[in-house]
């Protein structure tokens, strides 16, 4: 019989129990039970790569049964080399070295993209060198790191404004040494990611003009993988991808904590990324608009000669679209 | 709480959760017909997307202003689709700004594309520009395309996620509603009949104590609702019950007291009427046996006493016959008084003989009239003694039913009485009429005579008793004895009213009797 509130409080404790059971089993099943995963990641220190960044700052890679080994990088293309060199497993690399290695035939993959943005590159140019319009571009010397998107977007920048490359004179920089060729007059204007626009339009201060190009040239951030870890390991590929995820809703959902991490490990001031954080789309995803941004940049390094291969690339053979697929399908937009 | 709020939950419960089900099926309704709606509006903008492309790449291939007038009309209506729309998400309005934003972009460049080829090609190094720029431009369009593309086909699979998610929230919220509606209308309903039952349960029980007698029971009355009310007040008649029932219990056991008191003096009294009636019998026996004897005494005391008075008669007879002249006056008077004497006895052996006869007679039922009957003893005593100057006053029509003899002899008695006690008043008046008593007639007989004493009225109708001053009176005393034994030989009561020197009333009845 139904006696008094005994029964009513066993019945509660009952369900009470049975729910914190099984949430405990539900919770126990989705810890890895394998070992945890050793990665070496080679990271461009580039606010793009906060999703990196947060994930591990988070733990979100160890709770993905994961440990890894930061690689800091100056660029991408340099992360890309340090994978090439056998020295990372993963790397962050843009569209423009991947679309170089694919006419040089590696077989490293891009497994997602992490950021994507159209503002990312600007040209900051000096004033003081007569510099007030783009056009006043025209028989300047413009730093640019070559082979990357900056050399791109130069060109394309210079294209639009009916310049020809021939009437610039482009001097290779590696990123560090930018910021102290153009306050060196060394170089009249530089093409640059951020945060190094915004670094170099305080320390010219009025000096100092910034020519963007809205929509000229998409930025797609990546992730890629060696394609023997790929081989060796998918699904150490996917469980990072998953920490990838994790970090991306991270900062979706906490901006300014995610701003913090981030400027800890680009080494620029939080309220620099403050200003520069609209220009960023964070999403882990494959899209068909990258296939089409390589294959473009590949049409326009053949027509600037800048390698040997005629052909086009097949670059579907350069993406990983399995990894990202068995983690979050919606996501992958590749057409196939 | 009481049954009746508890009743009324019950009955309101199932109309608010219905209501509430009602309300969430409507809400659900009107915000799957908005997401659908704005469902469309996005897959119209997928599709604006794709036509846009095509149109695009006819105008890369052919350059045609067919292609370019329908890119522009396309656009503008895709233009006025995406801006004229705004959506509540703030996931959904972000995603449609990325929408708004590339398409701008799309047509920022389409735009450069259509002036990069139809603008004035001045010189070969335009060309060439020109013709890298085009490339350029086809190649950012069809990135802006896809972004545009996957951002719009990102919102429409967010409204299908969300039309899912709000049918499925719909269809839970409903299945969650009828849940708490079975579980909260069972378990009022099961917890209501539950205290019902038992509260009925502990009345049941308490009544079926009460009925076996036990009053010291008492009903457990928890809570406040009816039946704890009821179960109160049957504490409390059950209380009253007790009490009143002690009362009575004292009550019937005095009453049992009493009652063994009131038979037994019932007994004693029964005993003590067995015993008086035992005693009236033996002398009811007792004195009929010496009536008997008396009456024969009498009987045989007048007739024997009749033959030496005929002697003693005859003789006085014979002296006065044979010897008379030679008496002289003294002797001749003592003489007279003897033989008169013997005359006086022989009359009062006469009566006293009727008298004694009276106790044997059953009298006759005839009607008789009574008013003849006293107007001929009125003319026999005026006869009898013509001096007298007595009036008679006799009411006309007075008759009666009984025994004609007896009546006369009554009805002579009592006037008889009148005439003799009138004897000293100049002028008598003697009155015969009839009355009423306690409804049935009477007669009566009145005068104006010597009357008597009231005191004295129990002893007027004894046998042979005179009343203080009724020697003056000739008479054997025996008179109004023979009519008191004739009237109660028909049944009836007489009796007498008078005051001394006002005159006497006789008053008789006859049992069954009417006046006629």
């Amino acid at each position: 019989m139904w006696r008094k509130p005994t029964f009513w409080a066993a019945i509660s404790i009952f369900v009470i129990l049975a729910v914190v059971i099984y949430q405990g089993l539900s919770r126990q099943r989705g810890i890895p039970s394998l070992p945890p995963e050793r990665i070496r990641f080679a990271v461009a220190e580039l606010i793009d790569s906060g999703p990196i960044y947060v994930a591990l700052d988070r733990g979100f890679f160890r709770e993905e049964g994961v440990t890894a080994q930061l690689i800091p990088s100056e660029s991408g293309k340099d992360a890309f080399a340090a994978m090439a060199q056998g020295r990372a497993d993963f790397a962050t690399v843009a569209d423009t070295p991947v679309m170089f290695a694919g006419f040089e035939g590696r077989k490293d993959k891009v497994v997602a993209t992490i950021c994507n943005s159209d503002k990312e590159i600007a040209i900051v140019a000096r004033k003081d060198r007569g510099i007030t319009d783009p056009k006043d571009l025209k028989g300047k010397r413009i730093g640019v790191y070559m082979k990357t998107n900056q050399e791109f977007f130069l060109d394309s920048f210079l294209l639009f404004q009916k310049i020809n490359r021939s009437e610039v004179t482009a001097v290779d920089l590696k990123p560090e040494e930018m910021e102290e060729a153009l306050i060196a007059g060394k170089v009249d204007a530089v093409s640059v990611w951020n945060p190094l626009k915004g670094v170099l339009e305080n320390r010219l201060g009025n000096t100092a003009t910034v020519f963007t190009a809205e929509g000229i040239y998409t930025w797609f951030w990546n992730v890629a993988a060696t394609d023997n870890f790929i081989q060796k390991d998918p699904e150490a590929v996917q469980r990072v991808l998953r920490a990838l995820v994790k970090g991306v809703d991270f900062i979706k959902k906490y901006p300014e904590a995610s701003r913090a991490i981030i400027a800890r490990f680009v080494h620029v001031d939080k309220k620099l990324i403050g200003k520069l954080w609209d220009t960023y789309d964070f999403d882990v995803s494959l899209d068909q608009a990258l296939l089409i941004s390589l294959d473009d940049q590949a049409r326009w390094a053949i027509a600037k000669g800048l390698v040997r291969d005629r052909t086009i690339p097949n670059y579907l053979n350069y993406i990983y679209t399995k990894g990202l697929t068995g983690v979050d399908p919606d996501a992958m937009t590749i057409i196939r | 709480m009481t049954i009746k709020t508890r009743l009324t939950i019950i009955a309101i419960l199932p109309i608010a959760l219905a209501l509430l089900i009602g309300l969430s099926v409507l809400i659900a309704s009107n915000r799957v017909s908005r997401e659908e709606a704005e469902g469309k509006i996005v897959d119209e903008v997928v599709r604006g997307v794709f036509d846009l492309n095509v149109l695009t790449d006819g105008y890369l291939a052919y350059h045609d202003q067919r292609e370019k007038s329908q890119w522009e009309s396309k656009n503008k209506r895709l233009t006025r689709l995406i801006w004229e729309t705004s959506f509540r998400s703030g996931e959904e309005q972000a995603l449609l700004e990325e929408v708004r934003a590339y398409h701008r972009q799309i047509g920022t460049f389409f735009t450069r594309l259509v002036d990069n080829y139809e603008g004035p090609a001045s010189v070969e190094r335009d060309a060439v520009l020109r013709h890298e720029l085009e490339n350029r431009l086809a190649g950012i369009l069809l990135v802006k395309s896809r972004g545009m593309f996957s951002s719009a086909s990102e919102l429409a699979s967010l409204k299908k996620s969300k039309l899912v998610t709000i049918r499925k929230n719909a269809d839970i919220l409903t299945i969650l509603f009828s849940v708490i509606l079975v579980v909260v209308v069972g378990a009022v309903s099961i917890l209501t009949s539950r205290g019902l039952a038992v509260a009925i349960g502990r009345l049941r029980k308490g009544t079926e104590f009460l009925s076996a007698g036990n009053l010291d029971y008492r009903i457990e009355a928890s809570g406040n609702d009816e039946l704890a009310q009821l179960a109160r007040a049957f504490n409390d008649m059950t209380g009253k019950l007790q009490r009143s029932y002690a009362d009575l219990t004292s009550t019937m056991e005095t009453l049992q007291v009493e009652n063994r008191e009131r038979r037994r003096a019932e007994a004693a009294l029964q005993e003590l009427n067995n015993v008086l009636e035992t005693r009236v019998l033996e002398r009811t026996v007792e004195l009929k046996a010496a009536n008997q004897e008396l009456e024969a005494f009498s009987y045989t005391v007048a007739h024997d006493l009749r033959k030496p008075l005929a002697v003693v008669n005859g003789y006085c007879e014979a002296i006065r016959e044979l010897c008379g002249d030679k008496l002289d006056e003294a002797c001749k008077r003592y003489l007279r008084e003897a033989y008169d004497g013997t005359w006086r006895m022989n009359g009062l052996i006469d009566a006293l003989l009727n008298f004694s006869r009276l106790a044997h007679v059953e009298p006759r039922r005839e009607k008789v009239d009574l008013s003849a009957m006293a107007h001929e003893v009125a003319m026999e005593l005026k006869l009898a003694e013509p001096g007298r100057r007595v009036t008679f006053q006799i009411a006309d029509g007075a008759s009666a039913e009984g025994d004609a003899g007896l009546l006369r002899v009554a009805l002579a008695n009592l006037v008889g009485n009148a005439w003799k006690y009138t004897g000293t008043r100049d002028e008598g008046i003697i009155e015969f009429g009839t009355t009423e008593v306690d409804g049935k007639p009477a007669w009566f007989v009145r005068d104006n005579g010597a009357g008597f004493d009231m005191a004295n009225a129990d002893k007027l109708f004894a046998p042979f008793q005179r009343l203080p001053g009724a020697e003056e009176w000739r008479g054997f005393g025996i008179g109004l004895a023979t009519v008191e034994r004739i009237i109660l030989r028909h049944g009836g009561r007489v009796w007498a009213e008078g005051a001394p020197g006002k005159g006497a009333t006789f008053y008789f009845t006859l049992s069954g009797d009417k006046a006629v």
